[in-house]
């Protein structure tokens, strides 16, 4: 287990340079430039020029990248042109409520996807499976945008139960908080319940066709015990890597939801970033967004041992 | 080209494309709405300049919904238009401007005295000003601020600025400019970003970071910044008409979608939105509960034609390979082939003002010329006398989003019949700006955010080696025009010579000018002195909520 968990530590560091690279040359590849944008309309060839070099953009561009290195492992992501601020400080503050958002979704995801997949799976063939999967197509198809107007437009504007946008800190309000994030939860928790549930559905169905169960079952262990011991464990396995994945696209892709209930995190960051040729923010949001896949794909390597003996984590390949 | 267009015209790409996706839903949240409501309309306005008729409550928060993130909040390097709103409130400069657009006293006291042939500039100054840090406001602090504005190498003032030669205090409150040659437009400039005065105490104490704690004179005080989204402002207890002003503190927040900011007005979230879409404010006109209000200004589109920058806007003018630049005549018929009313119709629902000249109606420098109108025949006609083959094929770059596409494709469709073919080529807007700079396009629909003054929205479009001036176009009368109205004194002499200059551009010099844009505004009926001036800035010094 140790000796696989150097091996990919180490695959991961090396996957992780050479995402910084990627990301480094995808920012500088950018048509426009961060100079001009910043200048302003009336922008003088002088006033590009100083952004220019206090930007360091007149370097070559392995000097620049070696630099951005440099202010990472410094700890320094360097100063965003748009706010003035450090990067490291813009990041930081936003980061916080993304991964809130991410991991309540999630957290959303699973308490009505799983139940529901494993009911549908038990029930299949009868209206509650029926029911169940209209349920996951609805949350696969309908759009986030167009939900989050919706649960706006009957739960703020006409009954005025939750707040239409906002956002407070949990720490200085907790209800507060949590009210603010019911509507952007439940729009980014639908589609990720709907995919669980359907992945559910499908494995407890596969699961509960295989040799093991009907033995455990011609043992005459109870259906509870068939199912949460045997069945249900056997079939997260797949789920998991679902929620892993689930996590990192929400993280890459909540901008939409953060847009519409105007919760300032990361999504509609990168978006300005982009547009303004940001290079210190896009590059540490790319990088930050590569990373997290990369440690996220680790859990989940780690978690499938644990939920499924059979499946060894050993350093040796078989 | 800068911030400011890219996020109005993201503002205006969103906005097309959540009218479109969401329609429904506001029809609903309308018919929500008012069916409580009085169903007496509130007609839109020009800009309301005059004090609150009604009696107004001191207190209260004022949340503003703008579209797009102010940047680093430093008068000297902020370039978005949203800026100008934000520092409208809580950074006053030597001059504003009034209700006729004219250059009008705020912390100077009078108009400068212009002596020395146009050469010297003697600005008086309010005294008994204090900034909004309780320190004293001086003729040292403007020397220090507009030193600034000339010298920080980041500077998005410089340019403006450059003509001054020298800035000194000739005593605590007089001010006295040296100007290296005559430049009519600089009480103007100094009612922009330029003039702002800036605590020199907090300088000091900043320094790199003023953007992030500035401190000037205004109605309200930076309080804080949360994130870049956020804005928040508190009643200043020093500015000096302190009893004009009622919000006890004033917030802008960011919302970048139009639907999302017209749901938050509706909800309550916000009291005024400068973020939504045209169709929005159409079903807000309707509902008592909402006042709207709209100005005609100074800002224009047009379409930008390639007829002399074929290598690049700093290279020198060579004419590229297209029908445009081999037979400019073909400028004339495609002006011809559209019509810019049908294009202000179907596009923007009639809101935009139809113009073929870079100066608004709304501007003193205006004067009217008369536009072509569409007409097919003598379109074909100038085509035939060219010899060119037709179809003729058009590559039209325009930004990306719904509400440019829609432009770019009635434009298509309009010029068809006179025969040119037009691809509408759908770019992002940095990755276009950068095109047009390196002469790599040939048709761009563009438009420019405006300015008061004249000369700054036409000289740098034109201007040899100007950044702005993607059609490369370089034209000796017109440059020749351009330097006389910089240097005549009066707007009387300066109309004069701006007529001049409207004609000439009228005679297919590179730009094709469509429509003057309308900037609008909404906020509850409860809240009363907002006031929209023709600039398109929005001044809450004497706005507060009904008592």
């Amino acid at each position: 287990m140790r000796r696989y968990l150097y091996r990919r530590a180490g695959a991961s560091f090396i996957t992780l340079v050479l995402a910084s690279m990627v990301v480094f040359a995808g920012v500088r590849a950018l048509p426009g430039n961060m100079a001009v944008a910043l200048s302003g309309e009336n922008g003088s060839a002088a006033a590009i020029a100083a952004i220019t070099r206090e930007y360091g953009l007149n370097k070559p561009l392995v000097v620049q990248y070696f630099d951005w290195v440099r202010q990472i492992l410094t700890g320094n992501l360097g100063i965003s042109p748009q706010t003035g601020q450090s990067v490291v400080q813009e990041v930081a503050q936003r980061l916080p409520v993304t991964l809130e958002l991410t991991l309540l979704s999630i957290l959303f995801g699973v308490v009505v996807g799983i139940p529901v997949g494993i009911f549908a799976a038990l029930k299949r063939g009868k209206p509650i499976d029926y029911a169940s999967n209209s349920l996951a197509i609805f949350g696969l198809s309908i759009p986030s945008f167009w939900f989050g107007i919706l649960l706006i437009l009957f739960l703020s504007v006409r009954s005025h139960i939750l707040p239409s946008s906002g956002f407070v800190s949990f720490f200085s309000n907790p209800l507060g908080n949590l009210k603010d994030m019911i509507m952007p939860v439940v729009v980014l928790g639908s589609g990720v319940a709907a995919i669980l549930m359907r992945q559910m559905r499908s494995g407890m169905l596969e699961t509960l066709r295989s040799d093991y169960v009907r033995t455990a079952r011609a043992k005459g262990l109870p259906e509870r015990a068939v199912i949460g011991k045997h069945a249900l464990r056997n079939s997260l396995t797949a789920v998991v890597t679902i929620i892993g994945l689930q996590f990192g696209v929400l993280l890459s892709g909540v901008a939409v939801t953060e847009q519409v209930f105007l919760l300032p995190g990361i999504g509609q960051l990168t978006i300005d970033s982009v547009f303004q040729r940001d290079y210190p923010t896009l590059q540490a949001l790319a990088l930050l967004i590569a990373a997290s896949y990369i440690v996220i794909n680790f859990l989940v390597d780690i978690a499938y041992s644990l939920l499924n003996p059979r499946v060894r984590l050993t350093g040796a390949s078989k | 080209m800068p911030s400011f267009l890219l996020r109005k015209k993201r503002l205006a790409r969103r906005g097309r494309l959540a009218g479109v996706l969401i329609g429904a839903s506001l029809v609903l949240a309308s018919c929500s709405s008012g069916s409580s409501s009085s169903g007496s309309s509130t007609a839109s306005s020009t800009a309301s300049t005059s004090a609150p008729a009604v009696k107004i409550k001191d207190g209260g928060q004022i949340i503003v919904g703008l579209p797009a993130a102010p940047e680093a909040l430093d008068p000297a390097t902020e370039a978005t238009y949203y800026g100008r709103i934000v520092f409208a409130n809580m950074c006053l400069g030597l001059y504003g401007i009034s209700a006729s657009g004219l250059p009008t006293p705020v912390l100077a006291s009078a108009a400068p005295t212009i002596s020395d042939g146009g050469l010297t500039y003697t600005i008086p100054l309010k005294s008994g000003v204090k900034f909004n840090d309780g320190t004293s406001f001086d003729a040292a602090a403007v020397v220090t601020s507009l030193t600034r504005d000339q010298t920080l190498p980041t500077s998005a003032r410089a340019s403006a600025l450059k003509d001054i030669t020298s800035i000194t205090a000739t005593g605590n409150d007089t001010v006295q400019l040296k100007l290296a040659a005559p430049d009519s437009a600089l009480t103007t400039i100094l009612a922009g970003r330029s003039g702002i005065v800036i605590s020199p105490t907090a300088l000091t104490k900043e320094g790199a970071n003023f953007g992030q704690q500035p401190v000037c004179v205004g109605p309200f005080m930076f309080s804080s910044r949360p994130s870049l989204d956020q804005i928040n402002l508190v009643k200043s207890p020093y500015f000096y008409d302190a009893a004009s002003v009622h919000a006890s503190s004033l917030e802008f927040t960011v919302i970048t979608d139009p639907s999302t900011c017209y749901s938050n007005l509706l909800s309550g979230a916000i009291n005024v939105a400068a973020c939504l879409a045209p169709n929005d404010v159409a079903l807000l006109k309707s509902n008592s509960q909402y006042q709207t209000q709209s100005v005609i200004t100074n800002a224009y589109s047009g379409l930008d034609i390639n007829v002399g920058n074929a290598n690049g806007y700093n290279k020198p003018s060579s004419p590229p390979n297209n029908p445009f630049a081999q037979h400019p005549a073909l400028m004339k018929a495609f002006e011809l082939s559209i019509s810019r009313k049908t294009i202000n119709n179907v596009v923007f629902g009639g809101i935009n003002l139809p113009g073929c000249t870079p100066l608004a109606p709304s501007s003193p420098y205006h004067t009217a010329i008369g536009c072509t109108h569409r007409n097919i025949a003598e379109a074909k006609s100038i085509i035939a006398s060219t010899g060119v083959a037709t179809p003729i094929p058009v590559t039209l770059m325009v930004p990306t989003g719904t509400l440019n596409t829609q432009e770019g494709e009635v434009i298509a469709s309009e010029a068809s019949q006179a025969g040119f073919n037009v691809t509408v080529q759908s770019t992002e807007f940095t990755t276009a700006l950068a095109a047009a700079e390196s002469g790599n396009y040939e048709m761009f629909a563009i438009g420019w955010s405006g300015r008061v003054d004249p000369d700054q929205n036409i000289t740098p479009f034109y201007a040899p080696g100007s950044a702005l001036n993607y059609t490369g176009v370089q034209d000796p009368t017109l440059q020749s025009l351009l330097t006389q109205g910089r240097t005549a004194t009066t707007v009387s002499a300066r109309k004069a010579i701006y007529a001049q200059v409207e004609q000439r551009l009228a005679k297919d010099l590179g730009i094709i000018y469509l429509y003057h844009e309308a900037f609008q505004l909404a906020n509850v009926s409860t809240l009363k002195g907002v006031d929209f001036t023709p600039d398109g800035i929005i001044h809450f010094q004497n706005a507060g909520f009904t008592a």
